[in-house]
């Protein structure tokens, strides 16, 4: 039951941040560039649910990006799937409260999902290769992400936490 | 540990002075607040009873009589912005409509299918913009979009009811153009990060380029129709080797204040 009710808080926050991003980054942005929230939530999945967790959110929730509003291509699904496994790998290796380390795991995620995507799209979409252009998108995005990070942390800390408690509960008590 | 308490020292110190100014000003009203509570009853007697010896009421009636026609026309003031705001909403209408009617006989030559603006990406690497026009409204995928001023992009998807349309704006589009002045073809793409300008580049060595000139589809490609407005020439960058040499083109439409489109279907 508890675990319904945390896919269902997940599938709310896709949708929240869909409609911030489609809307209110629309206006809220710097220099134009908005922040990439959906890379924010499949590392936060990663972090608090696993890697399993994260690589099936991050594929579901790349496949409704591409439904609702992206061109016909799985890169968005398979890349955000792949950065949600792997952070889920690591999950452990790091303390969640420290939230420098959080910081850093946004940014380095955030690099990342966009360097990869923007390789795919000069191989597949015929994207011009524009280094200086990208170059400013992406720190712009980084900073962006990572003061959001910092203002919601403490609320997806509280809420993780019970996640992680609430998903590996069973797992936990094998172990005894 | 010292630094942890000179940070702690310090903020401490700023929410004191904070403290204390709010405090100081809110001090000082309420002392103007109680100095007035006092001192003002007292001259209101004394000048009502100035007024009384000297038979000199009519100051006390004009004031009743102020009050009354103040309420009137305050009320008549809310009236009013009321009508205000109907009229900026049904003005706000208009402008849709009228836009709607500007772009259909602009492009009469075309069969067209109006549209409004439904999404736009969420993305920064991509510029695509969803409408609510669909298969059932007889679009299809490839057909150009336009606006009131030029064009801006292509149907890439189709459902039943939206099309997704990836503009010029999206550095993934290239749009063969032509200049409209000296005729000299060129190929328009989309800059990242940029929502107002394209890169025009494949510029003949040849080609005179002029700031200000129009540049249009070519009609080259099967996509976009020949004529169709893209923007103007804003910058020319010459570069060491001239075959390299590029153009920034401003264009036509105002994509960020973009919410009516026509699709052409014939």
């Amino acid at each position: 039951m508890k675990k319904i009710l945390v896919h269902t808080l997940v599938i709310i926050a896709f949708f929240i941040i869909y409609i911030l991003q489609a809307n209110f980054f629309n206006w809220f942005n710097i220099y134009g560039v908005k922040p990439n929230l959906f890379v924010v939530l499949v590392i936060f999945i990663g972090l608090f649910m696993g890697k399993i967790e994260a690589a099936v959110y991050g594929t579901l929730i790349g496949l409704l990006y591409v439904l609702l509003i992206g061109k016909n291509t799985s890169a968005n699904a398979v890349i955000l799937g792949l950065l949600g496994y792997a952070v889920g790998t690591y999950r452990n290796s790091f303390s969640k409260e420290n939230r420098l380390n959080i910081m850093i795991i946004i940014a380095s995620g955030t690099i990342i999902y966009e360097i990869s995507i923007y390789i795919l799209k000069i191989i597949f979409s015929g994207v011009s290769i524009q280094i200086l252009e990208f170059l400013k998108i992406l720190s712009i995005e980084i900073l962006f992400n990572t003061i959001l990070t910092i203002i919601l942390y403490p609320i997806v800390l509280a809420l993780g936490e019970k996640t992680d408690k609430v998903i590996h509960a069973k797992k936990a008590m094998r172990y005894y | 540990m010292n630094r942890k308490s000179g940070k702690t020292g310090i903020i401490i110190t700023i929410i004191i002075l904070i403290i204390i100014v709010i405090l100081t000003h809110a001090n000082f009203s309420k002392l103007e607040q109680l100095v007035s509570q006092i001192v003002m009853p007292v001259q209101n007697s004394l000048t009502y009873v100035k007024n009384k010896v000297s038979n000199n009421d009519d100051f006390f009636i004009s004031l009743e009589e102020l009050k009354r026609q103040n309420s009137v026309l305050k009320n008549e003031n809310e009236t009013l912005k009321e009508n205000l705001r109907e009229m900026e909403i049904l003005k706000a209408e208009n402008a849709v409509l009228a836009q709607y009617a500007n772009l259909t006989e602009e492009y009469a030559e075309y069969q067209t299918v109006p549209a409004y603006i439904i999404n736009k990406d969420v993305s920064n690497l991509s510029n695509i913009i969803v409408i609510n026009v669909g298969t059932k409204d007889g679009v299809k995928e490839n057909m150009t979009v336009i606006a009131n001023k030029g064009l801006v992009g292509y149907v890439i998807s189709v459902s039943e009811n939206t099309a997704k349309v990836q503009t010029i704006l999206d550095a993934g589009t290239n749009v063969s153009s032509l200049i409209s002045t000296s005729r000299e073809g060129i190929v328009l793409k989309g800059i990242l990060g940029s929502e107002t300008t394209l890169k025009g580049m494949y510029i003949p060595t040849d080609a005179v380029l002029i700031t200000g000139d129009e540049v249009e589809t070519s009609g080259i490609g099967g996509i976009y129709p020949k004529g169709i407005a893209i923007g103007k020439i804003r910058d020319i960058i010459e570069t060491k080797n001239i075959t390299d040499r590029y153009i920034i083109v401003e264009t036509a439409v105002d994509f960020t204040k973009l919410e009516t489109v026509l699709v052409i279907t014939k």
